[in-house]
């Protein structure tokens, strides 16, 4: 686990970000699924299966190398991300169900 | 599909036309007023789904047709679906002051449903057409807004649904007026469909339009029919009673470098009888039991058959298995890609990136972009709100900031990204039939989005700043 500093003392003073790395690495790697998916959606005007194909695939990636996910968990993660549509039209992503 | 078939999108079409023959008018009526009608009670992209076929129906442009009803629900999105999204922050954050974390939430989506107004006049005819619509614009605009204010502090459960029902019943008597009564004069329409593809067939003869095989009437039976069931399963009591029938699925807890969630609880069982699909299923069968015994289908293929060029006009598209998959599998994908991202922590860190390094007035002003790309990941206002309600509301204490505004800030921020979540944008692409084009809908739909988002920044500036000084939480 990556000892870097917090960028800012905002985040001592939450306490909130538990053993969270908040540096640039993090962020950075973080927020590059999202950006490549609009992208690949509005720029290059990709049908949203297979932007979405990449978006997946790349923060599966990043899960994997720059925050040592097991393999285990990612699996999990995509067996509830068969699982959630089906409860929901729409996928609606609910963290702890209905009630 | 079951309506198509038996002609009723056309029939729908025609009774339209009768109540007003507008089409301003009607592209707001539907696309900006029965949405937001329809997310008082659905939702999960449900809405979007049902009212792009109608929007082409009229003779807007596909594209368009999914754009406009994103843009137009989106303000309904927390305290609509019978406030799920509310509560779900409260079952989240402990808030002192309620009522008036209500009244900012409410301020906050006053300016959301304005914008949208606006934005779907502007969409259909650019500056002439929010000329020509600023009257019912501000009336149906202002008629939600004081709706939305009375309600919410008495009860977030119905204010969404009531808001956007009176909004609706607003529209009977603007239709009766004049100027929206008749066609407008003409100007640039970019999101309809040219007249001429319509009205002229082979070698340049028109064509008289033929009789639907059905009254309007039996056309909206099958929103009736949703409407009501919906309506009814909404109920707690009834609510209750059919989700006690439950097929789960048990998800262990998640580990990871960073992070460990605790899911052990029986995860997210399916209640197969309170399913938005099951509902709309059920609207579907009654529909078909009610045409085939009319025999709608027989008739309406005579027509068909005996009117060259029609089918394509009242839009009969692709089979249902189709155009569904597609859809299905992109959704799968992007509700994985959230899980990942979530599970393993990379969207935490996003917002307490932010968190960490802006200052309190800078912060106030984001605020609402850390709801919007919550639901923008998620597809969700309820997920959004679970996953950053309870950082907002740490952040805006440590930065001495109000509480009620920045958690408004953030509701109204998770129902704006609905506008511009992929798997919102998939569920409207696969009923208007133009899957693989949910690029160009975001197009639209995004620099709408950032454009509010930064309304919405100043506006959690002034009642955060100036109205409520000092008046954290």
């Amino acid at each position: 686990m990556s000892a870097l500093t917090p960028v800012s003392a905002n985040v001592q003073a939450l306490q909130i970000g538990g053993q969270l790395p908040i540096d640039v690495l993090h962020w950075g790697t973080a927020i590059l699924p999202i950006v490549i998916l609009l992208i690949l959606l509005i720029g290059f005007n990709w049908a949203a299966d297979s932007a979405a194909v990449v978006g997946m695939l790349l923060a599966a990636a990043i899960a994997l190398t720059v925050f040592q996910t097991p393999i285990q968990t990612l699996a999990i993660a995509v067996g509830e991300g068969v699982w959630r549509p089906v409860r929901r039209l729409g996928g609606a992503v609910d963290l702890h169900g209905r009630r | 599909m079951v309506a198509d078939r038996a002609g009723a999108l056309y029939a729908l079409r025609k009774g339209i036309e009768r109540i007003s023959s507008n089409d301003l008018f009607l592209v707001l009526a539907f696309g900006w007023v029965f949405v937001s009608f329809l997310q008082g009670f659905t939702g999960f992209g449900a809405p979007i789904a049902i009212v792009a076929p109608l929007l082409i129906a009229i003779g807007v442009r596909p594209v368009y047709a999914v754009a406009m009803p994103l843009i137009g629900h989106a303000w309904n999105n927390t305290f609509g679906t019978l406030a799920v999204a509310w509560f779900a922050t409260r079952s989240v954050v402990d808030l002192q002051a309620p009522i008036e974390t209500a009244l900012q939430t409410a301020a906050h989506f006053s300016v959301v449903t304005f914008a949208a107004g606006i934005a779907v006049a502007w969409l259909y005819g650019r500056q002439s057409a929010v000329k020509h619509a600023w009257p019912m614009i501000a009336i149906i605009g202002a008629v939600q807004t004081i709706t939305l204010f009375a309600t919410v502090m008495y009860s977030q459960f119905i204010a969404g649904f009531l808001a956007s029902a009176v909004g609706l019943v607003a529209l009977y008597p603007i239709s009766r007026w004049g100027r929206f009564q008749t066609q407008h004069n003409g100007f640039d329409c970019p999101a309809m469909k040219t007249p001429e593809g319509n009205a002229v067939a082979d070698g340049g003869t028109v064509l008289d339009e033929p009789e639907p095989v059905m009254s309007f009437f039996e056309s909206i039976i099958p929103y009736l029919v949703l409407t009501a069931v919906a309506l009814v399963s909404a109920v707690p009591s009834v609510s209750n009673a059919l989700g006690r029938f439950k097929i789960g699925l048990a998800f262990p807890a998640a580990k990871t470098g960073f992070v460990e969630l605790e899911a052990a609880k029986p995860y997210s069982p399916l209640t197969p009888l309170t399913h938005p699909g099951s509902i709309i299923l059920v609207g579907v069968l009654i529909a078909w039991g009610i045409y085939r015994y009319r025999g709608y289908y027989e008739d309406w293929q005579r027509t068909v058959q005996e009117a060259p060029g029609l089918e394509e006009k009242s839009g009969i598209r692709r089979g249902l298995i189709e155009s569904a998959v597609p859809a299905s599998l992109a959704i799968v994908l992007l509700v994985s890609m959230a899980t990942i991202m979530l599970k393993t922590g990379q969207i935490r860190i996003l917002a307490l990136g932010i968190a960490a390094v802006l200052p309190g007035v800078v912060y106030l002003f984001v605020a609402n972009a850390i709801g919007v790309l919550g639901s923008f990941i998620t597809g969700s206002n309820t997920a959004s709100n679970i996953l950053f309600a309870p950082l907002q509301a740490e952040t805006a204490s440590v930065l001495h900031l109000s509480k009620p505004t920045v958690l408004g800030a953030q509701m109204s921020g998770g129902g704006l990204g609905n506008a511009i979540s992929p798997s919102n944008v998939v569920l409207g692409t696969g009923t208007a039939g133009i899957i693989g084009r949910e690029g160009e809908v975001l197009r639209i739909t995004l620099k709408w989005t950032l454009l509010v988002s930064a309304l919405l920044g100043v506006l959690s500036l002034v009642l955060g700043g100036v109205l409520f000084l000092g008046g954290g939480a």
